[in-house]
């Protein structure tokens, strides 16, 4: 089998994906015991009256397989994700859809330099193992692992608003209208808090990984042919050790778009994750599920973009 | 399979040794505090069939309370005046109470109930181990081998009632691998230096005798260490709990290991407390609202929750005299932070388990009866995980929590919000262990003894049960320590994007509270995020250092 044919055959494995995460997501929602109409209607009996209206206008009263079809199937055909249940008429995809941009640039940022430094600090702690650096990076890692992301965006804004001797919200949150880049001090900090976080988990991995492919015969060889230091360790260990290393990091991509959510909201950052916490505080339930559907699509795709690149770096594999 | 050859060891000569003074004291007492333990345990009993009749009685109050206020605010409408200005539903008005007047609290029944019966199971599982080892019971020796006989209640010699509460117990020469007699560790040896004990090993477990317990016990302890010496000289270790032992002793080799392990003790200790002193004085019951002090030496964690805006307090670490009096600081609402953080610590590790042991219990299962079955179900079941392995996880429980909030707005019931959100949560968090489980089963299932236990006809259940997964145990052990972790941050996150419950109290409450308020965000509050984030933080580093050392002590192909 070609590439080609494999490249068209892992795009379509996304079908039966996106339709399998629709179907767990809505009726995960649709089957727990409760009856959205309570979220505003709820226990105000001037509203009790208009439940039968409440709950057409948002297409509660058809049996529960008719609303997935109707649910599903404009999402699927022409990405209608519906209609919001709190502001009337507005398109789920427009409370949304302009902050992905957002997402995409601070999560992009976070995960090249994760990336770099977590593949730079593995390298010199696998290549020095057991020494004290090592010690200490593989300590701070588990500390830096176990930082929740809320705690350290919290600490770090507390910590930089009584050294600067400024109010946290003229520091960290900008006024609406200004530009995004404008709130420099809140994306940097942001990106610190993940940065940790992330570093810490992927340099664990590239460790251990190098710390196996060290121990293989061929380089073992390598050595023993008169290789350089700098060429056995960038020319054969990092490019073995670093092949595993994509799915796992791609696996994790779920956990890290999860993680999305806080720091924004955290950071005030009008990203995705923000606008899905807000939908989910006001019970705008189709935002939310919209929301889930993005970030669960994403993750598949992430997935088998990982899969083909590794086909095309790994020479062992054959389609 | 015996090591003892026949003509080496020295058979002790015949002998009959009795209970001594002292052991038949213990008998008598452990008879009366298991009496007196099951006891308790029906009153726990009776302490939980009573809750269920108050989880009943609550919700019937709750319904009787929303009709009222329908009808009022009808009333209300009827008279001509405008719907908005009703007073809203406040769900600490209707209150249900009990038929003394106070406030009726099904929860905290049901947790006396639960405390009771644990107590007491414990308790009875502690004097069982006390009677083997101190009471009452006589040991024969004959050229067979030992046979000890348990207490037994013969009332005279002539009566025909005998009640034998332990059987006899008849261990052959043959099968004793080897017999140590060393000085006792018991507490009674530090009243007496003397007391010796002597452990008799067999193959599959090992019995300790303490010389406390007989009369002449230096003639058996005699005859005992000669037929030990005679024996091999070495001690063989692969009885009742060496598996455990070496794990232990790996465990320990580690530093930050025990370090880790050190912590999640001390936060477990903290949280065991925390919920005693709960039980003891809910100070979430109305009457204790307004009073600042536990009787526990401690504030009362919600004291100023329920305060009107003008007693509102600033932020602080001083009272108001200036004198330091708040170890951890106070909130923006004069709350004592570190008896919140001492009484949160309790939901926050109990929902954190629960959820934990859902989805590792669910995904072993699932994982093992997946890569034990093969086939359709496997590929089906694999195929499901696929699709819950790419699902995000926070936003999920975001919608999960949006889902939930607004019934258990009414329903003020301690941990029931977080309990059913997690559980539900749970059910599609399964698939990273399920996956673990499978990969470790299909190896497994090639072994030869589990081919052997097929051949011999077991059916599909017992070999899943009896063999596979005690195998797939330790990778379970690591899964369950490091998502504890992860399930407790949860916790934290879900209660501090807003999605918690009014009526139970977590780590993340206060922080989210915190960064709502005003004084927060001139930077000068900082204690009030720093105590409660360094409890998770530690939290969430105890269990992930001891996960780590876990894994290097129950990995088999490390050796020693």
């Amino acid at each position: 089998m070609s590439l080609g044919m494999y490249f068209i055959r892992r795009i379509l494995s996304l079908i039966p994906f996106t339709i399998g995460i629709s179907v767990l997501i809505f009726f995960m929602f649709a089957l727990t015991p409760i009856d959205p109409v309570n979220s505003v209607a709820g226990l105000d009996p001037g509203l009790q009256k208009n439940r039968d209206r409440i709950a057409a206008s948002w297409g509660l009263d058809k049996p529960i397989l008719v609303r997935y079809w109707n649910w599903a199937y404009p999402m699927f055909t022409r990405l209608d994700f519906g209609e919001s249940w709190t502001s009337k008429g507005v398109p789920v995809t427009d409370k949304f859809v302009p902050y992905v941009g957002n997402t995409a640039w601070l999560f992009g940022i976070n995960f090249i330099l994760s990336l770099v430094f977590a593949t730079v600090l593995g390298i010199v702690a696998s290549t020095n193992h057991n020494s004290v650096f090592d010690q200490i990076t593989l300590f701070m890692t588990l500390v830096g692992f176990s930082v929740p992301n809320f705690v350290l965006g919290l600490v770090i804004q507390q910590s930089v608003s009584s050294w600067s001797n400024q109010r946290i919200s003229t520091i960290f949150y900008t006024a609406s209208g200004k530009a995004l880049w404008e709130n420099w001090p809140a994306i940097i900090a942001a990106e610190v808090t993940m940065l940790i976080g992330g570093v810490a988990f992927s340099t664990r991995l590239v460790r251990s990984q190098m710390l196996n492919v060290l121990r293989q015969n061929y380089i073992r060889t390598a050595r023993a042919k008169g290789l350089a230091e700098r060429t056995v360790i960038y020319g054969h260990a990092l490019r073995n050790a670093l092949l595993p290393f994509v799915t796992v990091i791609a696996l994790s991509l779920p956990g890290i778009l999860s993680g999305s959510a806080i720091i924004e909201q955290v950071f005030n950052f009008p990203g995705v994750g923000r606008s899905l916490i807000r939908a989910a505080q006001a019970f705008d339930m189709p935002t939310v599920l919209a929301v889930n559907m993005f970030f669960g699509t994403l993750s598949v795709f992430m997935l088998i973009i990982a899969d083909i690149a590794y086909g095309i770096v790994d020479p062992r594999i054959k389609f | 399979m015996s090591t003892v050859q026949e003509s080496e060891h020295v058979t002790p000569t015949e002998g009959k040794y009795n209970s001594s003074l002292s052991s038949k004291v213990i008998s008598g007492f452990s008879i009366i505090a298991v009496l007196v333990a099951i006891g308790v345990i029906l009153f726990g009993t009776i302490y939980l069939l009573v809750s269920i009749i108050q989880y009943q009685d609550f919700n019937h109050q709750i319904e009787i309370a929303k009709a009222q206020y329908e009808a009022e605010f009808r009333a209300y409408v009827d008279a001509g005046n405008d719907p908005s200005t009703f007073e809203a539903w406040n769900p600490d008005r209707y209150k249900p109470t009990d038929s003394d007047g106070g406030y009726l609290n099904p929860t905290q029944t049901l947790r006396t109930g639960i405390f009771l019966i644990l107590g007491a199971a414990i308790a009875i599982w502690v004097i069982n181990k006390i009677y083997n080892l101190y009471g009452q019971k006589s040991i024969s020796l004959s050229n067979e081998g030992i046979s000890i006989t348990s207490f037994k209640l013969a009332y005279s010699a002539s009566s025909p009632v005998k009640l034998t509460f332990f059987p006899k117990k008849f261990i052959p020469w043959e099968s004793v691998l080897d017999i140590v007699v060393k000085k006792s560790d018991s507490v009674f040896a530090t009243l007496n230096r003397n007391l010796n004990k002597a452990v008799i090993y067999t193959m599959d477990t090992s019995y300790t005798i303490e010389s406390m317990s007989f009369q002449n016990s230096s003639t058996l302890m005699d005859k005992l260490r000669i037929f030990g010496d005679s024996l091999d000289e070495r001690v063989i270790d692969f009885g009742y709990g060496a598996q455990l032992a070496v794990v232990w002793r790996r465990m320990k080799r580690s530093k930050v290991g025990v370090l880790g392990m050190l912590i999640v003790v001390i936060f477990t200790v903290i949280a065991i407390l925390a919920a005693v002193f709960t039980t003891i004085w809910p100070p979430n019951e109305i009457s204790h609202r307004f009073v600042e002090w536990t009787p526990f030496y401690l504030r009362n964690p919600n004291y100023g929750s329920f305060n009107s805006a003008d007693i509102k307090a600033a932020p602080s670490l001083t009272q108001a005299d200036g004198s330091p009096g708040y170890l951890f600081g106070t909130d923006h609402l004069g709350r004592d932070m570190f008896s919140r953080i001492f009484f949160g610590s309790f939901y926050s590790i109990l929902i954190g388990l629960i959820a934990t042991i859902i989805s590792v219990v669910l995904g072993g299962f699932i994982g093992a009866a997946s890569g034990y079955m093969g086939g359709v179900v496997d590929n089906i079941t694999m195929r499901i995980a696929d699709v819950l392995m790419v699902l995000p996880g926070l936003p999920i429980l975001i919608m999960i929590g949006a889902t939930f909030t607004p019934v258990f707005k009414t329903l003020n019931i301690e941990g029931a919000y977080y309990i059913v959100v997690f559980s539900v949560f749970s059910l599609i968090s399964w698939s990273g262990t399920a996956r673990y489980v499978r990969a470790e089963v299909l190896a497994l299932k090639e072994s030869e003894y589990i081919q052997a236990e097929n051949v011999l006809g077991a059916s599909n259940y017992r070999i899943i049960v009896k063999h596979i997964i005690p195998n797939t145990m330790s990778t379970m052990i690591i899964i369950f320590t490091l998502g504890v972790a992860g399930s407790i941050q949860s916790v934290a996150s879900l209660a501090f994007l807003g999605f918690g419950s009014q009526s139970t109290l977590v780590w993340g409450d206060d922080l989210a509270s915190a960064i709502r308020d005003s004084d927060f965000f001139s930077g000068k509050v900082w204690w009030v995020v720093t105590f409660v984030s360094l409890a998770l933080f530690l939290l969430t580093l105890g269990f992930n250092l001891m996960g780590d050392a876990l894994r290097d002590a129950l990995d088999p192909r490390l050796k020693e």
